[in-house]
């Protein structure tokens, strides 16, 4: 397994003079154009914060002091826990981790690899994949299950998560009930709220609307997580040439604007409220008006979203890894190492939606939680770079081995075999005589049986007993489903 | 236009002296084996200390020095047609094929055979229509001919079907004195074409530190006839270098240096690129791997110590180990291809058609490809900020909740901003698996299909021969 967290710093699209310029336009935004604010709460806090506003359009402008203050007041390091140590992200500077996005409604199926929808037990089958698998870093909960409705999808969606993961697991909410309703459930696994605000293994999502709309909803879902002081990331998804400029630096620049501005709504509610700094920016197909997911700007802009969190010094929550594809083809391999190595090269801290997706972000696969599993770990493999020291550079045993010789039985390649590189999985590695008498699968035939081999054999460390009774007894709209 | 190429940094300055300081150590200290006498008594005289007894060359830094003073800075290798010439210097990229591959998958069958001169041809006029793919360098070794045609069959029938620069490894002197001297009389003139070379040749040196009799001997008569030349080391991290990255970097420097040397102590100022290939060799098989992300990024790295010299590099990327067009195939291509690109590479070959660990080409893998080089080179354009592409404007005038279809920056930037993909499928699920349900590897088969089938008369003319040479 490589080290999570590993630093991003070789890649940077932007120049410090570019920065600089971005910065400017999204004050100018923020402090001339304004953004609609729909939810009472978050309009009225702002008002009384010392914003311009309008209450009939209800466009809000912001003092530039605000925001700046906001900026300083949100922690340039997050650390989002996981239930078992080993699996703490810490989310600062330009420190790299990889996971899992939606959501989504439909998924292939394991077995006829029809598609179909997703159901209570793939949420569950996906966060045991994920626990199992070790480049993954995070899951943030990747699908809705067709029997759940908005009012019990949360506790579903949290305690299927929570079952079967002891990853970090962040979430899209869809109730305000719902939001408390797993707050108590994983406090209760924690041992209580303090431990859980303490060592917070579980986060939300909630989202701004582009362009530059703080919806009702979603604002007021912000400010009860913030007053909780729950981690929360605060996506905004401008699509470039729809919901955004067409061009790279402008959606970026009306990206950052919409994300700040919820971050100034966290942070006036509660300041210090550790929340990360988010986009789901990409482009739209002008024809079809459907979400690119593998497009190379994505991955540029994730890039340079990168160095703006750094520059602003908030812990990023970006998205990279996902495939236009139907299906986990060669187009999905292409495009989903594109962006997730420019984002990952660049430092971003929280990439998600970087495991399983395909179809525009409609779709996941059980075998493709496995591809990307690889995926991440060769991203992470490049992030990590190369350590030039006196013993890796190897001159002894250069000399040792001297001109026409080999370095197979060599100390120094016994040494360094386990660490100095990344160990495949599911990539092929066998001479093709071999290859052929094992089947000729490819790499997605091999991947759906290591998916199946997990889901048979693997077990997660689970919720202790007593208090899986008592979250069942109390949450009696979780719903268990023993069959397929 | 902002170019990004050479943004990537693997290595800092202070480790790029450090595996230069290490480079030189081993040329002095360790030196390199040189099978081929008579070229070892050139070194002697030239000022190498020479082991006799062992064939071993040992070269100082003021040697070293003084030969890559000569070394020219950048290289042009030009297109028959003008419009595809490759000026390699700096961090400019270019990507291209790679070879040499036994096996192809049959366009029409999609079975594995042997790859044979038709190929050649039909390869050679696939790349010259797809635009992301620069150079040809001659991606098959083909079955139908003898060995002793091998240069001049592979060369011919590239020759006849592309315009782009072609470069090819050879196989005898023979071979090499024939394909010059039939690129002279396309040419018109040994002066033109020495003056507009629109071929050159790849030999080789042996990881580690070692050059072959024959090879070395190529390299000589290939730079007294004024061809461009690249003679890359092939390490194998682990097997025939250290298992480290920063250990196989320092010898296959030191090696891919030698090569640059020996042509310039041969002729100053003769055209050379600083060539590498490095590899990885698998712990569990035992096998090497070519897709590996440590040998992207070596090559990425490699393309750093180049820039640090000021010479044009030919490295290597995108080989899968992949057997077959798969996902595997997709990334690990790209992720190769990535790296290298975004260090500034100048010349990177093996960038289209390979998979099966460089045993095996596809045809519709270079349609794949060209998708993918085509993806990377828009990363190179990087992020443009001005004014005008902040539009601070269009968002003021747009609004909060409104929509940006019919904006002035929309209007103007729609066809340039974002890359229009060949291979990309844009439909519907439903509407996708109404038309057949076609994953990428059969549209790309399509595609080639439909470029192969307009192959109509070969680009040029030989005297007393009948082109292409296949059967």
């Amino acid at each position: 397994m490589l080290d999570k967290g590993l630093p991003g710093e070789s890649y940077k699209p932007f120049s410090k003079a570019d920065l600089d310029r971005i910065n400017e336009s999204v004050m100018g935004i923020l402090t001339e154009t304004g953004v609609e604010v729909n939810s009472e709460r978050a309009f009225e806090l702002l008002k009384q914060n010392g914003a311009k506003v309008d209450e009939e359009s209800r466009i809000v402008k912001l003092p530039r002091s605000m925001v700046e203050d906001a900026v300083d007041s949100a922690p340039s390091k997050v650390v989002l826990y996981g239930r078992d140590k080993e699996h703490n992200l810490q989310l600062e500077d330009n420190k790299v981790h990889f996971g899992t996005g939606g959501t989504v409604l439909n998924i292939l199926d394991l077995d006829s690899g029809e598609k179909r929808k997703v159901n209570i037990n793939d949420v569950a089958n996906i966060a045991r994949l994920v626990d199992a698998l070790d480049n993954i870093h995070f899951l943030v909960i990747p699908v809705y299950p067709y029997e759940c409705n908005d009012q019990n999808v949360d506790v579903n969606r949290f305690y299927h998560s929570l079952k079967n993961t002891s990853k970090h697991i962040m979430g899209g909410i869809y109730s305000k009930q719902g939001i408390h309703d797993v707050i108590d459930m994983a406090a209760d696994i924690a041992g209580g709220k303090a431990k859980l605000k303490s060592e917070p293994f579980i986060s939300f999502i909630t989202c701004v609307v582009s362009p530059l709309r703080l919806d009702r909803d979603y604002t007021d879902f912000l400010m009860e997580i913030a007053e909780e002081g729950l981690p929360v990331a605060i996506p905004a998804e401008p699509l470039a040439g729809g919901t955004g400029p067409v061009t790279i630096a402008g959606n970026i620049v009306e990206m950052t604007a919409e994300s700040l501005a919820g971050v100034v709504v966290a942070q006036l509610v509660n300041p210090g409220t550790p929340v990360l700094f988010a986009s789901t920016a990409s482009a739209m197909d002008m024809k079809t008006a459907a979400y690119l997911t593998g497009q190379v700007e994505m991955g540029l802009m994730h890039a340079g979203v990168a160095q703006v969190a750094q520059y602003y010094d908030i812990p990023l929550y970006a998205t990279a890894g996902m495939s236009d594809s139907k299906i986990p083809d060669i187009q999905a391999g292409y495009e989903k190492a594109i962006t997730s190595l420019l984002t990952g090269l660049a430092g971003a801290n929280f990439i998600h939606d970087a495991a399983g997706l395909l179809e525009f972000c409609m779709t996941v696969a059980y075998e493709q939680y496995v591809i990307d599993n690889e995926i991440i770990g060769m991203a992470m493999r490049a992030v990590r770079g190369i350590e030039v020291s006196e013993d890796t550079l190897g001159e002894k045993v250069i000399k040792e081995v001297g001109p026409g010789g080999h370095f197979l039985t060599q100390e120094h390649t016994l040494k360094h075999m386990r660490d100095e590189f990344f160990q495949p999985d599911i990539s092929d590695r066998q001479r093709r005589e071999l290859w052929e008498e094992e089947g000729a699968l490819n790499a997605r035939e091999r991947a759906l049986k290591k998916a199946k081999h997990i889901l048979a054999d693997y077990k997660p460390q689970g919720i202790n007993k007593k208090v899986d009774r008592r979250i069942k007894d109390k949450y009696a709209n979780i719903i268990i489903n023993e069959g397929k | 236009m902002i170019d990004l190429a050479g943004n990537l940094q693997i290595l800092s300055e202070k480790e790029i002296k450090n595996i230069h300081n290490k480079s030189l150590k081993i040329l002095k200290n360790i030196g390199i084996e040189v099978k081929n006498k008579e070229i070892l008594e050139f070194l002697a005289d030239k000022g190498a200390k020479i082991n006799k007894d062992k064939s071993i060359v040992f070269l100082d830094e003021q040697l070293v020095n003084k030969a890559l003073k000569n070394a020219p800075s950048s290289v042009t290798l030009y297109s028959r047609d003008g419009e595809h010439d490759l000026h390699l210097s700096g961090t400019k990229v270019y990507t291209g094929t790679g070879g040499t591959a036994v096996n192809i998958y049959d366009l029409n069958s999609n079975k594995k055979r042997r790859a044979e001169s038709v190929d050649l041809a039909n390869i050679a006029f696939l790349v010259e229509n797809l635009e992301n793919i620069d150079f040809y360098v001659i991606p098959v070794f083909a079955d139908d001919y003898a060995k002793e045609r091998a240069d001049e069959i592979r060369f011919i029938n590239s020759l006849s079907y592309t315009n782009k620069h072609i470069m090819g490894g050879v196989y005898s002197l023979e071979g090499i004195k024939k394909v010059i001297d039939y690129a002279v009389e396309i040419a018109g003139s040994e002066k033109e074409l020495k003056k507009k070379p629109f071929i050159s040749m790849i030999t080789s040196i042996m990881s580690p530190l070692k050059m072959e009799a024959d090879y070395t001997g190529y390299l000589k008569y290939i730079v007294e006839r004024g061809i461009p030349v690249v003679a890359p080391p092939a390490p194998i991290a682990g097997a025939t270098s250290p298992l480290t990255m920063a250990g196989t970097l320092a010898q296959m420097n030191a090696e891919a240096l030698f090569g640059v040397i020996l042509t310039q102590l041969i002729k100053p100022g003769a055209r050379v690129l600083y060539g590498i290939v490095p590899t990885t060799m698998d712990l569990k098989t035992s096998s090497f791997r070519f897709g590996s992300i440590e040998s992207g990024i070596m090559n990425a790295a490699g393309a750093q110590l180049a820039q640090f010299y000021e010479l044009p590099v030919y490295n290597t990327a995108g080989v899968s180990d992949s057997k077959l067009p798969d996902i595997e195939a997709g990334y690990e291509k790209m992720g190769n291809i990535l790296l290298s690109a975004l260090a500034g590479a100048n010349f990177i070959h093996d960038a289209a058609g390979l998979i099966d660990t460089g045993l095996t080409v596809a045809y519709e893998q270079y349609v794949i490809d060209n998708e993918i080089l085509g993806m990377v080179k828009k990363v190179l354009q990087g992020i443009e900020v001005t004014d005008e592409r902040l539009a601070l404007s269009d968002i003021e005038k747009v609004g909060p909740g409104g929509n940006f279809l019919t904006a002035t920056t929309t209007l103007k930037y729609m066809r340039s901003e974002l890359y229009k993909q060949d291979l990309y499928n844009a439909d519907r699920w439903e509407e996708w698996q109404k038309k057949g349900g076609l994953d990428a590897k059969d549209r790309a088969r399509e595609i080639a299909k439909k470029i192969i089938a307009e192959k109509e008369e070969p680009f040029i003319k030989i005297k007393d021969k009948i082109l292409p040479i296949t059967r």
